[in-house]
């Protein structure tokens, strides 16, 4: 095996992309606490901020195959190693945003300390009730939320990577094909069925959503986490079959 | 140990085309090889096989005696300079050394950066932002610095004015002389590698026509000069492989080894360089 040089190129491709990241969000959170301590009447709200975070490496995730792929083929290395250094890069990413996720949410709570109309929030206090969390403020409440983040930024990271590997993988009339057919069976297609069935659509959803979240149960996040672990498995082992007879495209 | 590099019964088909059709080929140790044939003749397809870039349909490849496909430790012995460029766009030229290095423990920073000054290539320049010449002396310059037990290039001079030319096969000669290690040229620029090449794979159509040394392809082939008639007569029962007509002279190519004696008058045999033969012999096949 050959990671460490591939992890170490995966990581330090990304690492200005990242410092970039934050550097705008926690500017963007200096500049409307100032506004909050500035104006009387001003309020803030960072409500989940791992939603922002999600979106960054989602992206980030969409353009990480094709440019790292030719530079790795060029270098001899085979493509079981290289999407495992995908995994251990997604890994190592969702691992340092969350955990700066985590800082970031304990710095802004003092901003709040400061002033009350500057709130910030992670995205588990958001979506669930205090019941399915450990008592805030302590040390398994921190790490609850940070396992919280780096399950759903793995997953999200397995979603922009097989999705880039597979439209690599189409040829152009595909590409065409489900650009279009996907977007429209989303927005046209599922709210006509939605409405030929009375939001049967809806309560379906809503249903998986439930028990996906386990707000209607006492697992809580416990299962957003194992279903997003899950589906980042699933997601590797499709990325799998699309890359090991990926050829190299100019 | 085998020091090779072995194809065994390649087959590689794009759709209805079959770009190599049973190719059974070895590129033994410490060597420099010509891979040569006309434009589509399958040499890049042959060595993006070799590197893993492309799979064959049929066949296997043997590095060292070990299966080449999806393997690391066999992959990483081959540095192949293909004609795509696979750097990324905005990388500078310096940091693809510095990243070639991690991949390539042997490869030569010092080596690398002293060629591409003596090539006058700006190692602070973008790789998007060189000409193709300049991409080509990067490539050529990663790949001979890598130091790899095999070193692949596909038409490395692809952009290159003379000078750059001349140097660069000036610094496959050294580099061999220092390393031994295998080299395969492939080009269809035949007269410019044929000083510098040992052996010589022709492959034309997907299919290897000729592999052997130089000297061997050399000797196996011939012209006659003269009358028409004469040459006509002569030619009878050999193996003709093409010809050129001019007034009532004629000049034919016959692949096989002349007699020592018996020459009949009016003829003359002279021996024909690399680049005549191969033309010979793919426009041979193609007719």
């Amino acid at each position: 095996m050959y990671l460490k040089p591939v992890v170490k190129y995966r990581l330090c491709d990304y690492k200005r992309a990242i410092i970039t990241f934050y550097i705008i969000i926690i500017a963007i959170m200096i500049g409307f606490f100032s506004i909050t301590i500035s104006y009387d009447t001003a309020t803030a709200s960072f409500a989940g901020i791992e939603m922002i975070g999600m979106n960054f490496i989602f992206i980030v995730s969409l353009t990480s195959f094709k440019e790292p792929f030719r530079m790795l083929i060029q270098n001899g290395i085979s493509r079981k190693t290289i999407l495992l250094g995908q995994i251990i890069w997604t890994i190592c990413v969702s691992a340092i945003m969350s955990v700066v996720d985590k800082v970031i949410c304990l710095v802004g709570s003092i901003g709040s300390s400061i002033s009350g109309r500057f709130i910030v929030g992670s995205l588990l206090d958001q979506v669930y009730p205090s019941k399915f969390l450990p008592e805030p403020g302590r040390i398994p409440a921190h790490l609850m939320a940070i396992a919280f983040s780096f399950c759903l930024y793995t997953a999200v990271a397995a979603l922009g990577y097989f999705i880039t590997l597979l439209y690599y993988r189409m040829n152009t009339p595909m590409k065409v094909a489900v650009s279009i057919s996907v977007p429209c069976f989303l927005f046209i297609g599922l709210p006509l069925i939605d409405n030929m069935t009375n939001g049967g659509v809806s309560y379906f959803f809503d249903r998986v959503s439930q028990l996906i979240f386990g707000v209607d149960g006492s697992n809580g996040p416990l299962s957003v986490m194992a279903f997003a672990l899950v589906c980042s498995a699933l997601l590797c082992g499709l990325s799998w079959l699309l890359i090991k007879k990926a050829p190299v495209k100019n | 140990m085998k020091v090779s590099i072995e194809l065994k019964n390649v087959v590689k088909r794009f759709g209805k085309v079959t770009a190599l059709d049973n190719v059974t080929v070895t590129f033994g140790g410490n060597k420099i090889y010509g891979l040569l044939g006309r434009n589509g003749a399958g040499k890049t397809t042959l060595l993006s096989i070799i590197t893993s870039r492309l799979f064959a349909d049929e066949g296997e490849v043997l590095v060292d005696g070990e299966p080449a496909r999806e393997n690391d430790r066999a992959m990483r012995k081959i540095y192949m300079m293909g004609e795509a460029t696979l750097y990324p766009e905005n990388m500078r030229v310096g940091d693809v050394f510095r990243w070639t290095r991690e991949f390539y423990p042997e490869f030569s920073l010092d080596y690398a950066f002293s060629l591409a000054d003596s090539f006058k290539l700006d190692c602070r320049k973008k790789v998007k932002s060189l000409s193709t010449g300049y991409t080509s002396i990067l490539k050529n310059i990663v790949a001979l610095s890598s130091n790899a037990e095999y070193t692949l290039l596909d038409e490395p001079v692809l952009g290159l004015d003379a000078n750059h030319r001349d140097m660069f096969y000036r610094l496959v000669i050294e580099k061999y002389a220092e390393r031994q290690n295998t080299i395969v040229l492939s080009t269809h620029l035949i007269e410019e590698v044929s000083e510098v090449i040992e052996d010589v794979v022709i492959i034309d159509g997907g299919k290897i026509i000729f592999d052997g040394s130089r000297a061997d392809l050399l000797a196996h082939g011939y012209s006659v000069l003269g009358s028409t008639e004469l040459v006509n007569r002569y030619a009878e029962g050999r193996t003709v492989i093409g010809s050129e007509s001019l007034g009532g002279m004629k000049k034919a190519y016959i692949w096989g080894k002349p007699e020592q004696d018996g020459v009949p008058d009016g003829l003359e045999l002279s021996s024909v360089d690399l680049q005549r033969l191969f033309i010979q012999l793919t426009n041979a096949r193609q007719n």
